[in-house]
C-alpha cells in the first residue's frame, strides 16, 4: 500500500540539498569535531542516510531540523569510534590541579562576574571568546562537555557513546567546567 | 569539613546526578560559609545556561573557523550522492 505522504513529496535533489544545507550542517559538525575532513565525511554520511530514509520522513516536519537530528547521531557515532583510541594526555591550561593549593583552597578565588547574563548573550565578541575557551580544552574533555551541555544527552548515553565509565565522565565534565569557567573569567569578565 | 576543591568537584557532580542527602548537606553548609564557592556554583549554572544557548552556526562565532564546505567538498559530496542514487 503506497504511502500517500511519500507520494506527494518526491525525493529531493541531492545537489539542492548540498547547496541548501551543506554549509549549515558542516559548521554545526565543525564546532563539535574541529576537523575539516572528518566533518565533510560526517555531512556526507548524513545526506546519504537522509536520502535513504526519505520515504519515512517525506516532509513530515522541517527538513533542516530533521537533517540536524541525523547529523547529531552521526557525530556521536564518530565520537564513539574515536573514543576507542588512546586517551590523550594533554593538560588544559586551567586544570583543577592548578586552580587549588595543596590544602584545597582556591589559588585564584572566583571573581564577581558583574555582567548581566542577558547582556552577553547578544554580544558577538563574547561568543567568540566562549568558542576560543572551548578550544583550550583537551579534545575528549571538550567532547564530553558538548555532548552533555549542548546535545543534552544523559550521562548513560554519553558513557555509551564514548565508552567510558560514569566516574570518567564526571572527571571530564569537572575538568571542562573548571577550565571554561576560569578561561572566561580571565578572558572576558576580568579583561 | 570539605575543602573548596572537594566542594567544586561535588558541585560539578550535582549538575549531572542527584547527590546523596549527606553530601548535599555538607555542600550546603560550605556554600553558606564560603562566598567564593557560592559564586563558583552560580558561575557553573551560568556556564550551563550559555552552553545551551550556544549556536555554533550563527554569525557570532568562529572568525577563524571555516564558514562551510569548500567548493571541492560540495562537488565530491554531490557526486557521491548521485552515484548512490542514480536512477
Amino acid at each position: 500500500m503506497a504511502d500517500p505522504i511519500a507520494e506527494n513529496h518526491p525525493p529531493p535533489d541531492p545537489n539542492t540539498w548540498v547547496e541548501l544545507h551543506g554549509d549549515f550542517l558542516f559548521r554545526y559538525a565543525y564546532a563539535r569535531l574541529g576537523d575539516r575532513t572528518v566533518c565533510e565525511d560526517v555531512v556526507q554520511d548524513t545526506f546519504l542516510a537522509a536520502l535513504r530514509d526519505w520515504p519515512k520522513f517525506a516532509g513530515r516536519s522541517a527538513e533542516r531540523s530533521w537533517l540536524v537530528g541525523i547529523l547529531k547521531h552521526k557525530i556521536v557515532d564518530h565520537l564513539r569510534r574515536e573514543g576507542r583510541r588512546v586517551a590523550e594526555t594533554s593538560v588544559s591550561a586551567w586544570s583543577p590541579e592548578e586552580l587549588f593549593d595543596a590544602a584545597g583552597r582556591w589559588r585564584c578565588r572566583p571573581a564577581r562576574w558583574s555582567t548581566n547574563p542577558q547582556d552577553v548573550l547578544t554580544n558577538k565578541e563574547f561568543w567568540e571568546t566562549f568558542w576560543h575557551c572551548l578550544q583550550t580544552l583537551p579534545q575528549r574533555v571538550r567532547t564530553a562537555f558538548c555532548l552533555r551541555e549542548m546535545h543534552e544527552l544523559t550521562r548513560d548515553d554519553i558513557c555509551a557513546a564514548l565508552q567510558i565509565t560514569p566516574t570518567n565522565l564526571g572527571v571530564m565534565l569537572y575538568r571542562a567546567r573548571m577550565g571554561l569557567r576560569r578561561c572566561l573569567e580571565v578572558n572576558w569578565f576580568e579583561a | 569539613m570539605l575543602s573548596c576543591k572537594e566542594v567544586s568537584r561535588l558541585v560539578s557532580e550535582s549538575l549531572d546526578v542527584r547527590l546523596p542527602i549527606r553530601q548535599r548537606i555538607q555542600i550546603g553548609i560550605h556554600l553558606l560559609m564560603c562566598m567564593y564557592c557560592s559564586r563558583f556554583r552560580r558561575q557553573l549554572l551560568f556556564l550551563r545556561d550559555i552552553a545551551r544557548r550556544y549556536h555554533p552556526t550563527a554569525d557570532h562565532v568562529q572568525n577563524d573557523a571555516p564558514q562551510g564546505l569548500s567548493d571541492d567538498a560540495k562537488e565530491r559530496i554531490k557526486q557521491y550522492l548521485r552515484s548512490q542514487f542514480s536512477s
